[in-house]
């Protein structure tokens, strides 16, 4: 039987389950983390010992870094759900994991340039495949928030699938394959993996921002996506 | 799968009919792929580069004059589709969507290699190096794989782009992105460092397989 | 049409509507089409006719309700303002890419279906429309304003096409802005932003 349903109403008619209590709550536990982050990154950490001040930047590009990465696989996530569920919930997750996604790369890429030219004196560099596939990220999110507003309303959920489910799985293929080029050469330090915060303080900096700002991108995808469920629901 | 295969074939006999009767986009993708090594030939020529620096520039131009051509390929081809809903009537018609997206990459890949092969003849010739260094087996693998990679996105963001605003500009911003990581593969492996050379064909190969399956699977969203 | 005798319901419509750029176009459609019915669908301009044709044509996406066709009915589309066709193409070449039969045309003569389809006039562009969707035999056949451009001859030709479908157990729908023979359509509807209203004219041609 030939059937063609269109299911993007069967979530949206449902009641708005957007909890205020939970909303709260949750913003405050994020706030306070990241309060405490910063707490530990200016007051607590100890200035490098090469770098001096210059390196606390280094907290805030790692974290970033790690929450574009929880942007893409919500890109993923909500790209692949569409295409093969037709949710307008996941359309809209879609839209959020793309436009913070962008919000969270350029920091990555900001960062990371101001890093570069204390460190070394250059902003940006090709001969740095890290900053490169950054780049690329970069220019994929931005692509795709573009895209959704050059599409036609009709199409452009489809065609945001389309490009996310495209843009998501070329990240691990470009960002992974470089851990398999030689480091000789390459810029880019390699902290973590060499052993290189041997200060506890340093690693407990760490990871706590690295999970306050995972934790921040997370919050702020839930709320766009909110944003946008009501804006679709108003039109 | 035979379905498919002939299917296929009609379908890429199809555009290089139409092709053959216009005689545009080879003129067009020509046209660019000489207009463009002319501009970047005379940059390179004020600019006083180096005879061996001119070696190690040479593929990045060549590919760009490449992604331009293959731009204006792969955006022609989308407008004979959506020209008197063409599409439409095949995807009426239950015409196999596979065999759509298959027959395109196929087309674009036709084309884009023509234009790599003249941009490979006319670039050399115009920063005064010897053809060979392009027109090789290796080079002829590498252009290959760009025009491969470039085909399967073309066949599937198209599409997307001449149903947007802004139309064919808009797929530069589309492909742009994508397209990078094939040409970066590419110059490393004609220029790079010959210890990567490896990595950088495998990263090419992967990137051509990912774009080409992915593609397959999501063409059925872009068309109606 | 297969050679099994076509099922008796072939389209059901539950509740389609449609909006665009953020307006309802329509909504509370609902039909069912049966063998040998041939629907006439009428309607101001710009109420959307065509656009519910091309949801039920599987060629415009973004509505909701529902529609099924029963197993084993096949869809064609045409219309009289798009072609549908490769232009540089001709209509035998056209034809060739959708079918691997020889094509014989109904309406139009074997040199003209040889020829370019850029080179066809206005009404032999809507014929040509019409042999493509035809060489696959349909079920369900949807006509969007195909008439509109034809002189009356070709008129009757199409007609007494669609009748002779009809008969053999097909079924079809009709967007048109002029009456329909009284011996062709078994049912009039006019479409509004309110939904559909209906005149039933006669039984089953079937």
């Amino acid at each position: 039987m030939i059937e063609n349903k269109n299911l993007s109403d069967s979530k949206s008619g449902s009641p708005d389950s957007f909890s205020l209590p939970i909303f709260t709550f949750v913003t405050l536990f994020i706030a306070v983390w990241v309060i405490y982050s910063l707490y530990l990154i200016f007051t607590v950490v100890p200035n490098e010992v090469t770098m001096g001040a210059v390196q606390r930047i280094f907290y805030f590009h790692v974290g970033s870094a790690f929450a574009t990465y929880a942007a893409t696989a919500c890109l993923l996530v909500g790209s692949l759900g569409f295409l093969t569920l037709k949710s307008k919930s996941l359309d809209a997750l879609q839209l959020a994991a793309a436009e913070v996604g962008l919000l969270f790369c350029s920091v990555v890429l900001l960062t990371g340039m101001i890093w570069a030219q204390s460190a070394w004196n250059i902003a940006f560099s090709f001969k740095e495949p890290r900053l490169v596939s950054t780049l690329v990220l970069w220019l994929l999110f931005v692509a795709l928030v573009v895209l959704r507003k050059f599409a036609a309303r009709s199409d452009a959920a489809s065609f945001c699938a389309v490009f996310g489910v495209l843009g998501a799985i070329l990240v691990p293929v470009v960002v992974y394959s470089v851990k398999f080029l030689s480091p000789v050469g390459q810029l880019h330090p390699v902290v973590v993996e060499h052993g290189g915060l041997r200060e506890a303080s340093f690693r407990v900096a760490f990871w706590v921002t690295n999970g306050a700002l995972v934790a921040m991108a997370l919050l702020f995808i839930w709320l766009r996506k909110k944003i946008a469920s009501l804006e679709e629901r108003h039109l | 799968m035979t379905g498919i295969f002939f299917c296929t074939v009609k379908l890429l006999r199809k555009d290089l009919i139409i092709e053959a009767r216009r005689a545009e986009l080879t003129a067009i993708s020509l046209m660019s792929v000489i207009g463009l090594s002319i501009i970047l030939s005379y940059g390179v020529w004020l600019a006083g580069i180096s005879q061996s620096q001119k070696i190690e520039l040479a593929p990045a131009l060549s590919l760009s004059v490449l992604f331009i051509a293959a731009l204006s390929v792969i955006s022609k081809f989308s407008e004979y589709d959506e020209k008197s809903g063409a599409l439409d009537g095949l995807l009426v018609a239950n015409v196999s969507s596979d065999a759509l997206y298959l027959a395109r990459v196929a087309a674009i890949f036709l084309l884009t290699f023509i234009a790599a092969f003249a941009s490979g003849l006319v670039l050399p010739a115009l920063l005064g190096l010897t053809p060979s260094l392009l027109l090789s087996w290796n080079g002829a693998l590498v252009f290959c794989g760009v025009s491969l990679g470039l085909a399967s996105l073309g066949a599937t963001l198209a599409p997307i782009a001449v149903r947007a605003r802004a139309g064919a500009i808009f797929l530069l911003t589309l492909m742009l992105p994508l397209a990078i990581p094939l040409f970066f593969a590419s110059c490393e492996v004609l220029s790079g460092n010959p210890s990567t050379r490896d990595f950088w064909w495998t990263l090419l190969a992967a990137l051509d397989a990912v774009y080409l399956a992915a593609g397959l699977w999501l063409h059925p969203h872009v068309v109606r | 049409m297969s050679a099994s005798a076509p099922p008796i319901q072939q389209l059901s419509v539950v509740d389609v509507a449609v909006s665009v750029a953020g307006h309802e176009l329509f909504s509370n459609i609902s039909l069912s089409l049966n063998s040998g019915r041939v629907l006439a669908l009428h309607g101001g301009n710009g109420v959307g006719k065509t656009t519910l044709l091309r949801v039920l044509a599987g060629l415009h996406r973004d509505y909701t309700g529902t529609f099924v066709y029963s197993p084993g009915v096949t869809v064609g589309f045409a219309s009289g303002s798009v072609s549908m066709l490769y232009e540089d193409l001709s209509l035998n070449e056209n034809v060739a890419l959708i079918s691997n039969k020889s094509f014989t045309p109904l309406l139009l003569s074997p040199e003209l279906c040889a020829r370019p389809i850029k080179n066809f006039s206005n009404g032999e562009r809507a014929l040509a429309a019409f042999e493509r969707m035809w060489v696959m035999r349909p079920t369900v056949i949807l006509m969007d304003e195909i008439t509109a451009p034809l002189d009356q001859k070709r008129r009757t030709e199409l007609f007494e096409a669609v009748k002779t479908h009809a008969k053999l157990g097909g079924s079809a729908i009709f967007v048109s802005h002029e009456e329909l023979p009284a011996d062709l359509a078994t049912e009039r509807l006019v479409l509004t932003a309110a939904g559909l209203s209906g005149i039933e004219l006669g039984g089953s041609l079937a």
